[in-house]
């Protein structure tokens, strides 16, 4: 990578140093009257297209505002004129001395200003004045319809799988990448069939500059052409837009995704969080669906190497580099492997050898209880705590491991023996009295006075009845 | 509770300024604008078939009304701004409140001091903040004298009203915003900003969630050396606490994230490169980021004539960072060449578009991936008929497990026509489409078929649009079931008399049918919508 560091600060150098060295033109002379920056409004007159369409609503003081530099080799800039009806009339912008101009004037909506720039210097040399053509709308949408406008063609274009028009609509400095997106939306096309999205903007606001932002209720329908199934959901979004000469067009957009979805890790810069939460759905990278949690949809969604496969029975599996899982097609979830959103847990618990029983720790609940619960501590010394278990529960001695590196509990080696010693730093696998399983890690031990001990401990739970953790 | 009162007392600023702005109207009538905008609908809709359940529209009649206003206008030196806009609906699939604030939002300025309450959106810069928020915000710029510009923030990232006032429904995890940026312009050619945002995490609501408290430093700066040139720069710190879930103590994590631009623009090419490395443990929660990337993008656009522009581009990125990833590390290749050529053939209004692009995989320098989209577009006229066509081939290689090898093509094309008869202007449009996916591993195959008729008629002198379009999709499969969607939908347009002593007003009136049809019969359902409303502005 240092390779490309180094191309780029030799291209920044080139910048830098040597003033005349536009190698990207490829043969286009230089005039000698050069405009060094050109603005309309906040817009860059040069990256703008030929025709600029402006919402009023964006226009400071209702003012459409040219600002620019021009510098001559030789000489002085004398003048800056500027025409809005095509060189019918001429109006003379504001110059300086050193060449930069302004002009301003108050369009009407609906109208057509073709403008074009003349500037001359001293000698009466004028710039290329045909390249400076542009014509200007001010368009009397407001905001809200124009974004819409933009998300109703995007839909559009998307159910029609129009990757050329889709892409249109997002801009150059798209934050996920516009090759990203454009890839992602011909996979997604491939994926899907017959794809339905309805949506109702909730919440829309507009920075001075003419950034959009924009947060969105949607509901979409697809059937998956993997396996012809129809999956339907809903969810909250957000997008930002970026006004500019086209109008609104897509700056980023953030989890959960309603375009590009085959690449989300990708695509999406963000996530925005749900409420309230349905299932919702996520899609590998090969175009495989499935309805997951919303839980589980935001730990897995960024993930690279995500896998979806369909089972005979109707439910799918989806595997992620942290989480494997079953759900079923209303995304609930089957089965858990490795982290899963069900698992319960808890840590810096405690449990206090005083009363008659003393306080007892219930996994289901998660709660240390003025009752027997699962086991009680009955007494300790520095590195080991006696334990009671209650009937029908049994351990197994884990080792000297953290809970977080058990991703199953065992299936066999579980002893009902009570009471018995657990020690501190190691964990212990419990198999409980329902024929559930629960995880737990002595933290600490400590023997304060009058005697009695107290443990500290941090614990899992898996209220599925599977061994997975 | 503290924070929900200071937000309603946001709310009750805005609407008070409002109150004042435009109670006052004897004093800024001539220079103020007042709009007014509403859109109601009704809306039937009707789902029947075994498999209805599957279906996104809620039966019956629902309503639908859209409500904005916006005002505008000065008050001695102050430019005033007010947008204020509502939704309201008894369809839970639109949104699950009955009436919802879409937006809220004032400003005021004199152009050195800018206030904004309410939906506060300023963007800082990518990575310090591009999100919008409840709250407020000031600017200080006095332009003329060169000083920098000041920007201070405070708000609440809740991407609803609602969430504002708790609303059980729709409640969600309160973020707290607060954050600054300074901006000096050095010259025209020359300007650079520093930013700092804090967002902090507070009720939780799953025990599951996760709470952040971040804080991102960015500095940023746009360089103009020469004409057509632009440097464009961003770094960006963060210092991040997290907790799991509940119970869990917060982790002190930090990272960080830098971009560089460079980009040549003056006809007849266009080049941009860019270099972006953003570390796994980079978090912003307000702005726009993927952790854990490097990423190298170059672009360039030629316009080599009026008829001929060459298009070239190549993205290359890899994760795994700080080498903290299981499986190792994937890198990604998405080089790309294209040609635009108007007028082949001598044909005045053809456009050509022919494009390529691969792309690769490698994970740990091993070939994991290899695609390849080979499209061609063709639009043309030909008489009274104006055609577009699109053709494209995609084949699919990848080693990893499960291995999978398919070819794709892509074909659609629409021919469509305008004539005029009388006060009627008719546009007739037929779509062909058509989709084929070979699995050469499993020896399987997949079609998608899809055709339809449009057409659109237009009476200007009664002000009316409409258009008709019926069609049908299928989907037939190898393995797996089949579908088939019949559809039609129709909507038309009618601005009336009476409507035009408004700024805007039209009638419309949607309709829809959808007809699913699978090989597992309680999968089969119908839906019909029909939707009818006005929409004005004063």
């Amino acid at each position: 990578m240092k390779k490309i560091t180094g191309i780029i600060i030799l291209v920044v150098s080139l910048f830098a140093y040597n003033a005349e060295a536009k190698w990207w033109i490829f043969g286009a002379s230089p005039n000698e009257i050069e405009i060094r920056y050109l603005y309309l409004n906040n817009m860059s007159y040069d990256a703008a297209g030929q025709k600029i369409s402006l919402p009023r609503e964006t226009l400071q003081d209702g003012m459409i505002f040219i600002k620019g530099k021009a510098t001559v080799q030789k000489g002085k800039i004398a003048s800056v004129r500027i025409t809005t009806d095509n060189k019918e009339t001429w109006k003379d912008a504001m110059v300086s001395d050193d060449g930069a101009f302004v002009f301003s004037f108050k369009p009407e909506a609906g109208k057509v200003y073709a403008m074009y720039i003349e500037i001359m210097d001293t000698t009466g040399k004028t710039n290329d004045i045909e390249v400076t053509r542009k014509e200007v709308t001010v368009s009397e949408q407001n905001i809200l319809a124009m974004v819409k406008n933009v998300l109703d063609q995007m839909i559009e274009a998307y159910r029609n799988k129009e990757a050329g028009r889709f892409m249109s609509f997002v801009s150059d400095d798209f934050a996920g990448d516009e090759a990203n997106l454009d890839r992602a939306i011909r996979k997604d096309f491939s994926a899907f069939d017959n794809i339905d999205l309805r949506y109702i903007i909730n919440n829309i606001a507009t920075d001075p500059k003419g950034m959009i932002f924009v947060s969105l209720n949607y509901n979409r329908s697809l059937i998956s052409s993997k396996t012809g199934r129809l999956f339907t959901d809903k969810g909250l979004t957000e997008f930002t837009f970026k006004a500019g000469d086209k109008g609104p067009l897509v700056f980023s957009m953030r989890n959960p995704l309603i375009f590009g979805v085959t690449d989300a890790s990708n695509v999406a810069t963000g996530m925005v969080r749900q409420s309230p939460a349905d299932p919702m759905l996520i899609v590998d990278e090969r175009g495989n669906v499935a309805k997951v949690p919303i839980n589980i949809f935001e730990k897995v969604v960024d993930d690279d190497n995500l896998l979806i496969t369909s089972n005979p029975d109707g439910t799918t599996t989806v595997k992620s580099n942290d989480i494997t899982l079953v759900v079923n097609q209303q995304g609930a979830v089957v089965s858990a492997c490795g982290g899963s959103g069900t698992v319960e847990s808890g840590v810096n618990k405690e449990l206090v050898s005083i009363g008659h029983p003393p306080y007892g720790f219930d996994f289901e609940s998660g709660d240390s209880l003025e009752a027997f619960g699962d086991f009680v501590v009955t007494g300790g010394e520095t590195t080991r705590v006696y334990v009671t278990l209650k009937t029908g529960v049994s351990i197994k001695d884990m080792g000297s491991v953290t809970l977080n590196s058990i991703s199953e509990a065992p299936q066999a080696g579980y002893s009902p023996l009570s009471p018995v010693y657990l020690y501190l730093g190691k964990s212990y696998a419990f198999k409980l009295a329902n024929g559930k399983f629960g995880l737990l890690e002595i933290k600490n031990i400590i023997l304060p006075h009058p005697p009695y001990t107290i443990l500290k401990f941090d614990y899992k739970y898996q209220p599925d009845g599977s061994r997975c953790f | 509770m503290l924070l929900r009162k200071r937000c309603l007392k946001t709310v009750f600023l805005v609407f008070t300024v409002c109150y004042y702005l435009i109670s006052d109207v004897s004093n800024v009538h001539a220079q103020n604008e007042f709009r007014f905008s509403n859109e109601f609908s009704v809306t039937y809709n009707d789902v029947s078939g075994p498999g209805s359940s599957s279906s996104t529209l809620t039966e019956g009649f629902r309503f639908l009304d859209v409500f904005g206003l916006y005002s505008g206008g000065k008050i001695d030196q102050y430019d005033y701004l007010l947008n204020i806009g509502a939704n309201a609906t008894d369809d839970p699939r639109n949104d699950i409140k009955k009436f919802s604030l879409t937006n809220v939002q004032g400003r005021l300025t004199n152009k050195i001091h800018t206030l904004t309450l309410g939906d506060t959106f300023e963007f800082f810069s990518q990575y310090a903040l591009s999100s919008a928020v409840k709250g407020a915000s000031y600017r200080y710029y006095d332009e003329p004298r060169g000083l920098p510009e000041f920007t201070i923030l405070y708000g609440i990232a809740y991407p609803r009203w609602d969430n504002v006032w708790k609303d059980s429904d729709t409640r969600t995890i309160e973020r707290q915003v607060n954050g600054g940026r300074i901006k000096y312009v050095m010259s025209p050619d020359f300007n650079a900003g520093l930013s700092f945002v804090r967002s902090q995490d507070y009720d939780r609501i799953r025990s599951t969630d996760q709470l952040y408290d971040n804080d991102v430093y960015a500095f940023d700066l746009e360089y103009k050396p020469i004409p057509g040139a632009t440097i464009l720069g961003e770094l960006a710190f963060n210092s991040m606490k997290l907790s799991n879930q509940e119970g869990a103590p917060y982790i002190d994590d930090s990272g960080h994230a830098y971009k560089l631009t460079a980009i040549g623009d003056a006809n007849p090419s266009r080049v941009s490169l860019e270099y972006e490395r953003i570390t796994p443990d980079f978090m912003t929660l307000v702005g726009s980021s993927t952790p854990d990337r490097e990423k190298f993008k170059a672009k360039w656009r030629y316009r080599h004539s009026k008829t001929i522009t060459f298009n070239t581009g190549l993205l290359w990125y890899r994760n795994n960072l700080q080498g903290q990833r299981r499986d190792g590390r994937t890198d990604t290749y998405r080089p790309e060449a294209g040609v635009s050529l108007k007028g082949l053939f001598n044909r005045k209004f053809s456009v050509t578009d022919l494009t390529y692009k691969l792309n690769v995989t490698d994970k740990n320098s091993l070939r994991a991936k290899l695609d390849n989209i080979i499209s061609l577009g063709y639009r043309d006229r030909f008489g009274v008929f104006d055609s577009d066509t699109n053709l494209i081939f995609t084949s699919y290689d990848s080693s990893t497990v499960p291995n999978s090898r398919s070819k794709e093509y892509t074909y659609n094309t629409s021919l469509g026509s305008r004539h005029t008869l009388k006060t009627f202007i008719l546009k007739p449009t037929i779509n062909l489409g058509g989709w084929q996916s070979r699995n050469e591993l499993e020896n399987i195959s997949d079609r998608i078929y899809e055709y339809s008729l449009g057409l659109g008629a237009d009476i200007p002198t009664y002000k009316i649009t409409s258009y008709l379009k019926v069609g049908q999709n299928m989907l037939e499969k190898d393995r797996g079931d089949h579908s088939q969607r019949s559809f039609a939908t129709m909507n038309i347009y009618y601005k009336p008399k009476f409507l035009e002593k408004f700024y805007y007003g039209m009638l419309f009136l949607r309709a829809s049918m959808n007809d699913f049809r699978f090989t597992t019969g309680e999968r089969i359902f119908r839906e019909n919508s029909i939707t009818t409303g006005l929409n004005i502005q004063l």
